[in-house]
């Protein structure tokens, strides 16, 4: 059976329920502040949601584009001039 | 997974927040933005209608339209269903729908999406483009798109997925080119990538389609040993027609391998799909596996018939290429036979195929030193089997020449 052209809310709740201590895991170990967090998973999120037919596993994608954003995040923000 | 935090040694901080109400926020974000999404993929399937129903200058208009703009996104995923189902029946048409998949890609807004989003969606577009190109055997234009394919992905945000499919379309056009280890190779990246993602069928699929490099490269071993590999991880109910292409592949493997007896046995575990399937055109292909396998057997009278059979239904449909291949593989029969008056026939025979259009003028050359060879009574079987090498590879590379020393 083809997959659904965009995921069911209950689909993206499910989905984040399920992962919800890897996502946790991640940002801390990245340490993403909260305002960053939530910006970096709605956006990849609405990524996931666009490209949702094509995604074959959808969990497993979320993971490891949240693992390669919270990396870019963090180490931007370790490049960035500090003012203190 | 593997994890790099910024500094390992460092202990962890426990004044980071448990990010309760982010993911609560994302979430509810993303609830709102599916509304959105939904609308979209319902306007863009009556927008692709409209694009369909008119043509040229109408159809740019119609691309131009603030709707493409906001709505294009879907649209460009709508396209790419469209083009994969019109590149074995309709070359001409998918290269036409990718360029408009192209066009439309360019004209998505990237405030509304964001630029990863656009940027995927652009690089997917020119790798349809290329890969269309490579079917409709223009392989310098195939080469270009790819390349512009790669350079949209960079300046998104990598998709992993998008990468891979790529990779692929790349690896099709190097098989096409007779770059047949390159090919391999970038096919093992684009494994590797499925692998990581844990997209069974899709490692599937690339699995048999590296066999098919190296089939084309005549390492007809390892490319039975892929094809199995990529048997056990294809889904048989997503796609039926993978299982029974890949399903013939294997039996072309081991006949083109000498194992003619296993050939056959696998041929017999296959015929039923064949048979479910019920396309015209592989029970056409079928037969003509049963005729590489008798002639392997030496059963040659059975081979001929077989042979005969699958040519003229060939020359039926105008596919000149798979006809002009049958013809040297029944000029191998006559020339085990030695029977210099049927392959004087067979020569004869030939002339619809060398009307038919998906000929290219380096493959027709090769034809007329055949063809000149049989009129001279010295056709050997050394020389049948050679070209008929050549046949395969120079499929999609018109520059390919074949070498009659």
């Amino acid at each position: 059976m083809p997959p659904s052209v965009a995921p069911s809310p209950e689909d993206l709740d499910r989905l984040l329920a399920r992962l919800r201590p890897s996502v946790v895991e991640i940002l801390r170990e990245w340490e993403i502040p909260e305002g960053e967090a939530e910006k970096l998973v709605s956006e990849l999120l609405v990524r996931l949601s666009y490209r949702w037919s094509r995604i074959p596993n959808p969990e497993q994608w979320l993971l490891t584009a949240l693992e390669k954003e919270a990396r870019n995040h963090s180490e931007r923000s370790r490049k960035e001039p500090r003012d203190d | 997974m593997t994890k790099r935090r910024p500094d390992p040694k460092a202990p962890f901080r426990d004044d980071l927040p448990g990010y309760e109400v982010g993911l609560k926020v994302a979430s509810g974000n993303a609830r709102s933005r599916l509304t959105e999404i939904l609308q979209e993929v319902d306007a863009a399937a009556s927008l692709i209608g409209e694009l369909l129903a008119k043509t040229g200058p109408e159809r740019s208009v119609l691309v131009r339209a603030e709707e493409v703009r906001l709505h294009g996104l879907a649209l460009c995923g709508l396209l790419q269903e469209k083009i994969r189902g019109t590149w074995f029946s309709d070359p001409a048409q998918a290269v036409e729908l990718a360029e408009l998949a192209v066009e439309v890609s360019d004209r998505l807004d990237t405030d509304h999406y964001g630029v990863a989003l656009v940027e995927d969606a652009r690089a997917l577009a020119w790798a349809y483009l290329g890969n269309s190109s490579r079917i409709a055997s223009d392989l310098r234009r195939a080469e270009e798109a790819l390349r512009s394919a790669e350079e949209h992905l960079r300046l998104g945000d990598e998709d992993e997925l998008t990468r891979a499919q790529i990779l692929s379309f790349q690896a099709s056009l190097h098989n096409a080119q007779g770059r047949f280890e390159e090919a391999a190779r970038l096919l093992d990246q684009a494994i590797a990538v499925y692998r990581d993602a844990k997209a069974r069928h899709l490692e599937g699929r690339a699995l048999i389609k590296k066999a098919t490099a190296f089939g084309y490269a005549g390492k007809f071993k390892q490319a039975e040993r892929l094809v199995r590999q990529g048997l056990s991880r294809i889904n048989f109910l997503e796609e039926p027609q993978v299982l029974v292409a890949a399903r013939h592949n294997l039996v072309w493997y081991l006949t083109e391998g000498g194992h003619h007896e296993e050939a056959q046995r696998a041929l017999e575990e296959t015929r039923g799909l064949y048979l479910g399937l019920a396309e015209r055109i592989n029970l056409v292909r079928l037969r003509w596996l049963e005729g590489r396998i008798a002639f392997g057997l030496g059963r040659l009278n059975e081979a001929e018939t077989a042979l005969r059979e699958a040519r003229d239904a060939f020359i039926e449909r105008g596919i000149g290429f798979d006809a002009a291949l049958i013809s040297l593989h029944l000029a191998a029969v006559y020339a085990k036979k030695g029977d210099n008056v049927e392959m004087k026939r067979l020569a004869a025979e030939m002339v619809p195929i060398f009307e038919s259009r998906d000929l290219h003028p380096e493959a027709l050359t090769a034809l007329t030193i055949f063809r000149q060879a049989a009129e001279a009574e010295e056709v050997t079987l050394g020389l049948v089997e050679r070209m008929a090498v050549y046949l395969q590879r120079a499929r999609r590379n018109p520059e390919m020449r074949f070498d009659s020393k």
